[in-house]
């Protein structure tokens, strides 16, 4: 018997642990607010080196964007319950990751070959912090994924953990857009 | 469900996941950083009062912060305070404060207890991040405290580590190995409070009985969701500026530092850095950070207060906007740290007025604290003292407040006494004060035994006094002008006229330091040997009141009771029992409730018979 008085919680449909992921990336998103925010004041102040974004970097963006989508098929894959191809999708995801690392330290090197150091200009210091920062997260996204990676054969894997991964995959991706049309333009 | 499992004491007392084991770890935790940072405050209040006053009997404890002089003639040695340990004193002191006791120990305690229990949720989102975060917590607090006792002594440039001083190792002694440890010890604080705030977030938004919509959340949810907010937003800004000084310190970037002359007269080897630009990400943490700290505080305040005034919170919806205004607001108002930062005068302006608005939900939440009091039926319960002893700090620390917020008269009070005197007042002592409400509040939930009322009442009242006459006088020395952070003011001739005042508020410290220890006899004795707590001592409306007066892990033995109505339904009109528990459905109120029987348990059925809520069980 049900009181007439209760009403069904409004709670959200999202899983909580799930939603803990995008809290996280909100957190995440403040880090790197507050870094490029800082890059704005800092540069308005003038003694500012304008440093022109090494084609690594270029690269990187192509090849992070593309990881994304794998994913993004892997996750549609895994709601048809293909396991082979989810699979093969999520390894594909991860050797993008993997390129993009090393797209990055290709880049570093080529900004050292050409004279730009961590120390020195504060536009140099800001380019690596916030390149590195973002990397190490994506680091963060590698590990996760090879845990996936694991958990994948399981019999009794359940979808909602790729996707917490996939969100989070897509969200260090769209995070090097944006990081790479700041650094470009402003 | 609640179980029989087998626990050993690691899994129960040490790492335990058990989020109401989690809130005492925190609230142990919190009160020892409160005596050490007490206990440094006293410290240096002695060598306030008496300039170069002999501390010979502490050496063996704090040799290095002593320095020996020895007097030729008569051949005595004297111990007294080295300056730059004076610095390290006021930072650890604010530092310890700010954030392992109001930010870690407040919310820690009281988010981690309350939110399961008064969401009706069996845990936490994710309990074992919610151990991860306070085993981070107590990380952070072992490098903290491991810091006061290095030869070169802990980070001295303040609790807000402004550079140069923090930025360039060799600049005080406090610089080097002791700023690292603080930022070692603050980056993994960050990281802590991260990993709480996110639980607490999702457990709010997520794992809500049946019945209970956020419109019905009790008060101190409210506040402790929109604190785990700030804390999200704001942490990580703080964590940047870290980063940022870091690389300053250790790398030779210039983020902060410039081509500034040295002591040694030579030129610092950077270019560019400015320190104004660390101040900007700073006070974008540090503000909403002072609100990190009193949320709760208004929060818990807003329940205890309802309950023992029985009656129902006065503008509860109010109350819920101020609460979301105050948050907004405090993320666009950290420049009025900043006014004589040489900031352009018309952004100055701007961060003046936003400042000013906040003045109005601050008022809104006075207002109805007063009007909730106002013909209500008080019961002067240790927890409702406190509470309202918060309201009269929070008033008197508001209006200096408005003081402040003026850029015209912060421009001459910047940096003086008056500062201290605003926000140990309207932040330090009233924050304190909703933790202590709390405490005396929650313990029998906590330890299922009563605290002794009188000694809370003798902590209470020697508390409260001393409060305000450590802290208004303060407000005289700032307006004359009397910096903050200063060693001694013996060299200047305009401040002369303080050192009697300076001796009293000394003496005043001392009563206060000293009552605490009241209270912390109070706390071991009752937790030991206390009378024990009954299931609903303070007849409150709150889910956590109907569970076991020990409940076990999982919350409550059966099925979760569901949510009826709104938490304030104290002396509802027409009614004839005082008090509508949220749990208790209208067929079971109608049937005759004996809560006058011997053992003063109000609620004979605590679990409403008629509701099933499986799908929130957790386990
Ligand atoms: C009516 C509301 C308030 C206004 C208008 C206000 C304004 C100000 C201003 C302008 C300052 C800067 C003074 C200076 O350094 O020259 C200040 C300092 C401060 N306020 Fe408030 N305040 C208000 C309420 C609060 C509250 C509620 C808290 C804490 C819960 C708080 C905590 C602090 C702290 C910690 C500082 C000093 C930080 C430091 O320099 O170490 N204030 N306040
Ligand atoms: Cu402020």
């Amino acid at each position: 018997m049900q009181s007439a008085t209760v009403k069904n919680n409004t709670n959200f449909k999202i899983p909580a642990k799930q939603f803990t992921v995008w809290v996280f990336m909100v957190s995440v998103v403040m880090l790197f607010a507050g870094l490029t925010s800082a890059y704005i004041v800092r540069k308005a102040e003038g003694n500012w080196m304008t440093i022109t974004m090494p084609s690594q970097f270029q690269a990187s963006l192509v090849v992070v964007l593309l990881s994304t989508v794998t994913m993004g098929f892997a996750q549609y894959f895994a709601k048809l319950q293909k396991r082979g191809i989810v699979q093969i999708l999520t390894a594909l995801t991860l050797v993008g990751g993997l390129a993009f690392t090393a797209l990055q330290l290709l880049g570093w090197e080529y900004l050292t070959q050409n004279g730009i150091y961590l120390v020195g200009n504060a536009s140099a210091g800001f380019l690596y912090v916030i390149s590195g920062l973002h990397l190490l997260h994506l680091l963060g996204g590698i590990v996760v994924l090879l845990v996936v990676m694991v958990q994948l054969f399981d019999k009794n894997f359940n979808n909602s953990k790729l996707n917490s991964a996939a969100i989070y995959w897509h969200f260090v991706g769209i995070l090097w857009l944006y990081l790479y049309l700041f650094l470009q333009n402003v | 469900m609640a179980h029989e499992h087998h626990e050993s004491f690691i899994s129960k007392y040490i790492f335990s996941q058990d989020h109401k084991m989690i809130a005492r770890q925190y609230l142990i935790t919190g009160i020892f950083m409160g005596f050490v940072g007490g206990f440094l405050s006293i410290f240096f209040r002695l060598q306030l009062g008496w300039d170069g006053i002999d501390f010979t009997w502490l050496n063996g404890l704090f040799g290095n912060y002593l320095s020996s002089n020895f007097n030729e003639a008569t051949g005595d040695v004297s111990y007294v305070l080295a300056p730059d340990k004076y610095l390290a004193l006021v930072t650890m002191h604010g530092t310890i404060l700010v954030f392992f006791v109001l930010t870690a120990g407040l919310s820690g305690t009281f988010s981690n207890l309350l939110i399961p229990l008064q969401i009706g949720a069996r845990d936490m989102a994710s309990p074992f991040l919610n151990m991860l975060s306070y085993w981070f917590f107590f990380l952070s607090t072992v490098i903290m405290l491991v810091s006061l006792f290095i030869e070169t002594g802990p980070a001295s440039a303040g609790w807000t580590i402004y550079p140069p001083l923090s930025a360039l190792p060799k600049a005080i002694p406090g610089s080097g190995l002791g700023m690292t440890l603080w930022l070692a010890s603050m980056a993994i604080f960050i990281a802590s409070s991260l990993m709480g705030a996110l639980n607490y977030i999702s457990t709010v938004l997520n794992m809500r009985t049946k019945g209970l919509s956020m419109k019905k959340l009790p008060l101190t949810i409210w506040a402790f969701f929109l604190t785990a907010i700030l804390g999200t937003l704001s942490f990580p800004v703080l964590f940047s500026a870290a980063l940022l000084l870091i690389f300053d310190r250790s790398f030779g970037t210039s983020f902060y530092l410039d081509g500034i002359y040295l002591a040694d007269g030579g030129v610092l080897d950077k270019t560019g850095g400015s320190p104004i630009l660390f101040q900007h990400l700073f006070w974008f943490l540090g503000h909403p950070e002072v609100y990190i700290i009193l949320m709760p505080a208004l929060g818990i305040t807003s329940e205890v207060i309802s309950t023992n005034a029985r009656k129902p919170i006065f503008g509860y919806k109010a109350m819920v906007i101020s609460l979301l205004g105050i948050s907004v607001l405090s993320f666009i108002v950290w420049g009025h740290h900043m006014f004589v930062t040489g900031m352009n005068p018309f952004l100055g302006s701007i961060f003046m007025i936003v400042t000013l608005i906040i003045a109005v939900p601050s008022a809104i939440k006075t207002f109805n604290y007063l009007a909730t009091l106002w013909k209500g039926n008080i019961h002067f319960t240790n927890g409702m003292m406190f509470a309202i002893g918060l309201v009269s700090l929070f008033i008197s620390g508001g209006l200096t407040g408005i003081w402040l917020g003026n850029a015209a008269i912060d421009i001459p009070l910047h940096n003086t006494y008056f500062v201290v005197a605003h926000f140990h007042i309207v932040m330090g002592a009233s924050a304190i004060f909703g933790m202590f409400s709390g405490v005396y509040h929650w313990f029998p939930k906590m330890f299922g035994r009563m605290m002794d009322k009188k000694l809370g009442y003798i902590h209470f009242w020697l508390t409260f006094i001393s409060v305000y006459l450590v802290f208004f006088p303060m407000h005289f020395i700032g307006l004359a002008g009397v910096p903050r952070r200063y060693y001694a003011f013996t060299n200047f001739d305009f401040a002369d006229d303080f050192l009697d005042l300076n001796k009293f508020i000394t003496y005043a410290a001392i009563l206060g330091f000293a009552a605490q220890f009241v209270f912390l006899y109070n706390f071991i004795k009752s937790a030991i040997s206390g009378e024990k707590a009954v299931k609903n001592p303070w007849r409150a409306n709150t889910l956590e009141w109907s569970t076991e007066v020990n409940p076990g892990h999982g919350n409550w033995v059966g099925a979760i009771p569901s949510v009826y109505r709104g938490p304030h339904e104290y002396s509802k009109p027409g009614v004839d029992r005082d008090f509508l528990p949220q749990w208790i459905s209208e067929e079971d109120l109608n049937q005759a409730v004996d809560y006058d029987s011997e053992d003063h348990d109000p609620i004979k059925r605590d679990v409403p018979s008629t509701t099933q809520n499986e799908e929130s069980v957790t386990e």
